[in-house]
């Protein structure tokens, strides 16, 4: 596919595949237009030229919400969290609730979606548990760290059930301490058999929890595959190791 | 109490049941979705034609002083049921236009605009509801049937008002507290990630557009079939800033706080002053009304942004400190929902 801004080639003829079950990295230098990638990929941007398929079918011009309902996740580069929602309302938020966000089942009232509301509440609470964060659950999700705001978005993302789940740089902003709890979500998710896309700096991590690594500079990919093979690899070397 | 008093008393509580519902509605709106709807006033005004239309009967009634459209005459609810209606419908037209590729503040400028040709179509086109004169005489509801003297009716006319108050009340409670309400929140909070999650931001946002238009309907034909009378002198666009005002001083996205400032903004600031004596010149009092409304509006949004009664955080509990109601976690709590 290819996307440009006024002339700017963000992604530039760029062509890859994630495989189904697996982590997939997707590194790069700053601008070489893995955030574009991500955004095209859950439809929030329409690429100039190309196509995305997931499940074998062509994904480009559907709109984000439909692409969530078919298991499609993605979290942001920058923090997004409901700010005025408390943490456990911002996971709930996340969780689909067929019965109490319909506004019939909403006018029925309570009755008709509490069982429903606990069981999220329950999944809710074991997430917050695995984070150590259940002491801030009933916090305005706004008066977070940046780190702690990332962490809702994982989470938020994770009460969804995606079936693909794409995280824009999930460890940026993270307290050291907390990276194990993490990369701990993440193998979980995959042993859950989700697959995953994840855009990362800490090329440490990736090697550790990544199956396949993609790597792009100036819109276009460079190379693909381990990351024990890219390390020899001189463009990749060139472009991301050289400076 | 007097029965001048009681006139007046019971004149301001079926005004505030207007603005009551109003309110809740224009917070549902701006409040709780965040959908800045600057022609609200523009439902209220069509729910009070429709009503005064379809109570009228004929136009060539009454010695055919007053030129409208669809003149008839329906029974009681029937009027302010159509009114419902025609809002709900004309504010899902608006509302599909403007909110479907627009940011937020293009969409408040779509409604603004809207809210400005609508008055002057209102206005010039005079075969639509009597142009500039606007409509008047409307009967009273009931008024022939229930065989009440004129005070007496005033006070049976609050009752109705209240009527409406708790079903408008009840209505708008059950939807911001279920994990619908949650939605709407988090539309207004961010409204990427929340279609990221699989909303359907658009249609979110039509949903309380038109459900805030039916609503804003009903209180117009409530008002109309009190006073009798309606034109567009009635909802000029600014009027939409008073509603506005109380929401955002009561505390947007708190029905009781937005309750509050139903009282206080429309009650006291907009209706108290039609009330007493003018003072300074013709049409003083008139303009200093804007001027108060317009900066107690930049007084809060300065100083207390979150308003009066702030928005409630809602308490799950999940930590074992605090019980929420809901979660069913805690012994205590489930004992009490019978489980
Ligand atoms: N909305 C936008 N408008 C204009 N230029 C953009 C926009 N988004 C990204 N770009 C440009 O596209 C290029 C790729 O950006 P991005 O995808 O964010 O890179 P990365 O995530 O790999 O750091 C950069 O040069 C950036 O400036
Ligand atoms: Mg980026």
């Amino acid at each position: 596919m290819s996307r440009a801004f006024a002339g700017i080639h963000a992604i530039n003829d760029a062509s890859f595949r994630v495989e189904a079950g697996a982590v997939t990295a997707l590194i790069g230098p700053n601008g070489a237009g893995k955030s574009t990638m991500c955004s095209v990929i859950s439809g929030f941007l329409r690429p100039d030229r190309g196509s995305v398929l997931y499940d074998g079918e062509e994904i480009v011009g559907c709109s984000p919400h439909r692409l969530a309902a078919r298991g499609l996740l993605r979290t942001f580069q920058t923090s997004s969290e409901f700010p005025r929602l408390t943490v456990t309302e911002n996971l709930l938020a996340g969780a689909r609730a067929d019965r109490g966000t319909t506004l019939i089942g909403a006018l029925l009232g309570r009755r008709y979606w509490i069982a429903e509301e606990r069981a999220n509440l329950e999944r809710a609470r074991v997430l917050l548990m695995s984070f150590e964060l259940l002491n801030v659950a009933d916090q305005m999700a706004g008066m977070l760290s940046g780190g702690q705001k990332r962490l809702v978005e994982l989470m938020r993302a994770i009460m969804a059930r995606p079936r693909f789940l794409v995280l824009d740089e999930p460890l940026a902003g993270i307290h050291p301490a907390t990276v194990e709890s993490v990369i701990a979500a993440i193998q979980r998710l995959r042993s859950d058999g989700v697959t995953v896309l994840m855009i990362e700096h800490n090329l440490g991590v990736v090697e550790r929890i990544c199956d396949r690594v993609i790597v792009m500079a100036n819109g276009s990919v460079i190379a693909n595959g381990r990351m024990h093979e890219l390390r020899q690899n001189p463009e990749v070397i060139d472009a991301y190791f050289g400076n | 109490m007097s029965s001048a008093l009681q006139f007046y008393m019971s004149t301001l509580l079926v005004y505030l049941g207007v603005s009551l519902i109003a309110c809740w509605a224009l917070n549902l709106q701006i409040g709780v979705t965040g959908v800045l709807n600057l022609g609200f006033i523009v439902f209220q005004a069509l729910g009070a034609y429709t009503a005064a239309v379809l109570t009228l009967g004929p136009d060539t009634s009454n010695g055919g002083f007053q030129h409208y459209v669809f003149g008839a005459e329906l029974p009681f609810p029937v009027p302010l049921l159509a009114a419902a209606g025609v809002g709900a419908l004309a504010s899902a037209g608006l509302g599909s236009i403007g909110l479907r590729r627009l940011r937020s503040d293009y969409q408040a400028m779509v409604f603004l605009v809207a809210a400005i040709i609508a008055t002057d179509v209102a206005t010039n086109v005079t075969g639509l509801v009597n142009g500039a004169a606007g409509l008047s005489l409307v009967p009273q509801p009931l008024s022939a049937n229930v065989g009440l003297s004129p005070l007496d009716y005033q006070w049976f006319y609050v009752g109705l008002m209240a009527i409406l108050c708790a079903v408008a009340f009840l209505l708008i409670r059950r939807l911001t507290l279920s994990p619908l309400g949650r939605s709407l929140r988090a539309v207004r909070d961010h409204e990427d990630a929340a279609e990221a999650l699989g909303y359907n931001v658009y249609r979110l946002r039509l949903m309380v557009v038109v459900i805030g238009g039916a609503l804003a309907a009903v209180s117009g034909a409530a008002l109309v079939e009190f006073i009798g009378s309606w034109g567009p002198g009635s909802w000029f666009y600014q009027e939409t800033f008073v509603y506005l005002a109380a929401v955002i001083i009561g505390g947007s996205g708190n029905n009781i706080g937005v309750a509050l400032g139903a009282l206080i903004v429309p009650v006291a600031l907009n209706e108290l002053p039609r009330f007493i004596p003018d003072f300074g010149g013709p049409g003083f009092v008139d303009a200093m009304r804007w001027v108060v409304i317009g900066v107690a509006i930049l007084v809060f949004l300065y100083f207390r942004p979150q308003g009066i009664i702030p928005e409630k955080r809602n308490r799950f509990g999940l930590a074992g400190t605090v019980r929420h109601r809901w979660s069913g976690l805690a012994t205590r709590a489930r004992v009490r929902l019978g489980r």
